[in-house]
């Protein structure tokens, strides 16, 4: 369980795409960082649809997964997966609530210190702050017409292991993520898109009921 | 992870070693031949499998990706439900390549007790020295290192049905292949029968 934990975190980043790019000066730097403190302030609630798209160099097709993600302030999260199979993890009151088809589970993550470590890196990955304090990855930022893409190459040994760079490209207009790419050491990667994102529309509670 | 390992070890260790009887000996002649598992034989088709695996009372899901890659080459990827790769092997007859494996997996016991289980779930040929005749079944016994598979085949469709993994004197696992359409097993299960772990595969259509 220890090892999808730092994979869920990174998927969560998803919340608070490839035309010509450029480097955003160190002003341009701080105006994102100011954007995206912002929206994480206002974004009360998000729900968005995902696609996930697993490429491995030596297959014919990518392997595609579909789903839905749920966050309410100031720290419930819902990651479910809806085809081809079911599949979701819920954050919440320094818990992790599994449900594998129907066989439910918990993880007290307040017991476990690297587990409440990371629990403190999920609520900072959803205010945005993980961007803005350079401690856990190291960050360079590039931007396109519509979009600013950051990043992210892990400090920490055990996510370094799992991946050598985490890519989030947000839009401009609503400063939401819309793509997240994890980059392994053998070049496959894991790609997310977000599509029908609603920010602040009412969402029940019963939705982060395991 | 460790009392897993530790768990392995024990059970590993103390299991009685009683004489070992899978098939009927009296029907058995000695014969070279053949056979194929044709279950993952399809160079052009991506073998995709949700995964469910129990191991000492815990639950763990993932995704099983296996193609050929040559004439006697496979990879076998498996990966997290959110697309993290946790092992990553190659297999080409006796040769075995770890192309990646994550630091909690990465010990030498899970190392090998998976390339033997995924190596008699994939290898395509292999040759048979003992062949057994039962009632709407041909079995068919072959050599895996030190241990040996049999292959159960169903006499009405030929379709192979199941592949035990045994020692010399104990049963390690079984393999059934079920739903097979097209050269393609919808489900399949490995059983281990001396240690606490079990697996399920179902297909992901396209």
């Amino acid at each position: 369980m220890k090892k999808i934990i730092p994979f869920v975190l990174l998927l969560l980043t998803a919340f608070i795409l490839n035309a010509q790019e450029t480097k955003l000066s160190a002003d341009e730097v701080i105006i994102f960082k100011e954007k995206i403190s912002k929206a994480a302030k206002e974004n009360k609630t998000i729900s968005n649809s995902f696609e996930q798209i697993k490429h491995i160099d030596f297959l014919s097709n990518d392997i595609i997964s579909k789903g839905a993600l749920f966050f309410k302030a100031p720290n419930m999260i819902k990651w479910s997966y809806t085809d081809p199979y079911l599949y979701s993890v819920i954050f919440k009151e320094k818990r992790l609530y599994i449900n594998d088809s129907g066989k439910k589970s918990d993880i007290n993550l307040a017991s476990n210190k690297t587990f409440k470590k990371l629990n403190d890196l999920i609520v900072k990955s959803v205010n945005g702050d993980m961007l803005l304090d350079g401690e856990q990855f190291i960050v360079s930022y590039t931007q396109t017409k519509s979009i600013y893409k950051t990043n992210l190459i892990p400090k920490d040994k055990k996510l370094k292991e799992m991946f050598d760079t985490v890519q989030l490209e947000f839009d401009k207009k609503s400063m939401l993520v819309v793509n997240v790419k994890f980059i392994e050491a053998s070049g496959d990667y894991t790609l997310i898109r977000f599509t029908n994102k609603f920010v602040n529309k009412p969402i029940a509670d019963e939705v982060f009921n395991n | 992870m460790r009392c897993l390992i530790i768990s392995l070890f024990v059970v590993v260790s103390f299991t009685s070693c009683s004489s070992l009887t899978i098939v009927d000996e009296t029907t058995k002649t000695i014969e070279q031949n053949t056979i194929i598992n044709p279950y993952f034989s399809d160079p052009n088709y991506d073998y995709v499998y949700e995964t469910s695996i129990e191991a000492y009372g815990n639950h763990f899901s993932g995704i099983l990706i296996v193609k050929k890659i040559g004439e006697t080459k496979h990879r076998a990827v498996f990966t997290s439900i959110f697309g993290g790769t946790l092992f990553d092997f190659e297999f080409d007859n006796e040769k075995f390549i770890v192309h990646h494996v994550v630091k909690q997996m990465d010990k030498k016991i899970i190392i090998n007790l998976l390339k033997k289980d995924f190596r008699a779930l994939i290898q395509e040929k292999n040759i048979t020295f003992i062949n057994y005749k039962k009632v709407n079944e041909r079995i068919f016994k072959t050599k895996q290192g030190k241990r040996y598979n049999y292959y159960f085949y169903n006499d009405s469709d030929k379709k192979l049905q199941r592949i035990q993994q045994t020692s010399k004197r104990k049963e390690k696992f079984i393999i059934d292949f079920q739903n097979i359409e097209n050269q393609i097993a919808e489900n399949i299960s490995l059983r281990h029968q001396g240690i606490k772990l079990k697996m399920e595969f179902k297909l992901l259509k396209k």
